[in-house]
């Protein structure tokens, strides 16, 4: 289940944000703004597309890598995520939008609550009573 | 249902982005920032022109001073990433699909 503000809750429902949100826990690569890029396992992703990583390794333009346990990034610094090429897309994202769903109460088989039962006497009363008239 | 699918696209041309709707599925073409261009096939987007691209083809154009000369030389970097999330903010352009060719 996707935890966050109310704001952050509908971009992952919205935008594309939620297949980031399934990378989660996966090995991928990040480009940056600034020609650098990112590779690590992905810790979690946020409603503005921060991620944090664990195990990554930052390497910039100049060819320098350097490794760090624990790396945040904040999300406005991206300009690719390079995706891993295991299952389709829309599966991937259907997996990620019903993760954590409650299933929705059948309808058909709830009996109607004592006030509706009740609401619902009175309204065959009344609909009796007017017959007779 | 096929042809029933194609009207309901044409219908609901209501929005800029319907035309990119359009190109789902399709090769095309994006122009970002920083002279970098992509092509590569349409798979999703959303509102913020985050795309998701498959087999992109990324062309970096750099531009360099010949020490001689003092020309402006043009290089290109290619380089092709088979499945690619590209954030929208860098994004300037998209154009439907290109030619074989271009």
């Amino acid at each position: 289940m996707f935890i966050g503000t109310s704001k952050e809750k509908f971009k992952f429902h919205n935008t594309l944000l939620c297949l980031v949100q399934a990378m989660q826990g996966k090995n991928i690569t990040v480009d940056l703004r600034n020609d650098s890029c990112i590779c690590g396992q992905v810790a979690g992703v946020d409603g503005y597309m921060n991620i944090s990583f664990s195990n990554a390794v930052y390497c910039d333009p100049q060819g320098n890598e350097y490794h760090f346990d624990n790396l945040f990034l904040q999300g406005r610094n991206i300009r690719y995520v390079h995706i891993p090429e295991t299952d389709s897309m829309l599966s991937t994202i259907q997996n990620e939008i019903g993760r954590g769903k409650r299933p929705k109460p059948d309808r058909r088989e709830m009996k109607n609550s004592r006030k509706v039962q009740k609401a619902m006497k009175q309204h065959m009363e009344t609909v009796a009573l007017l017959e007779m008239k | 249902m096929a042809d029933d699918g194609e009207n309901v696209s044409v219908m609901t041309v209501k929005e800029p982005l319907d035309l990119i709707r359009l190109s789902l599925d399709e090769r095309i073409y994006v122009k970002m920032r920083n002279e970098r261009e992509l092509r590569g096939k349409l798979h999703a987007y959303d509102q913020h022109l985050n795309m998701v691209l498959g087999d992109a083809e990324e062309t970096i154009t750099t531009v360099e001073i010949d020490e001689e000369t003092y020309e402006e030389v043009y290089r290109t970097t290619k380089r092709n990433i088979p499945m690619l999330f590209v954030r929208g903010d860098g994004v300037i352009l998209v154009s439907p699909p290109v030619r074989v060719g271009v």
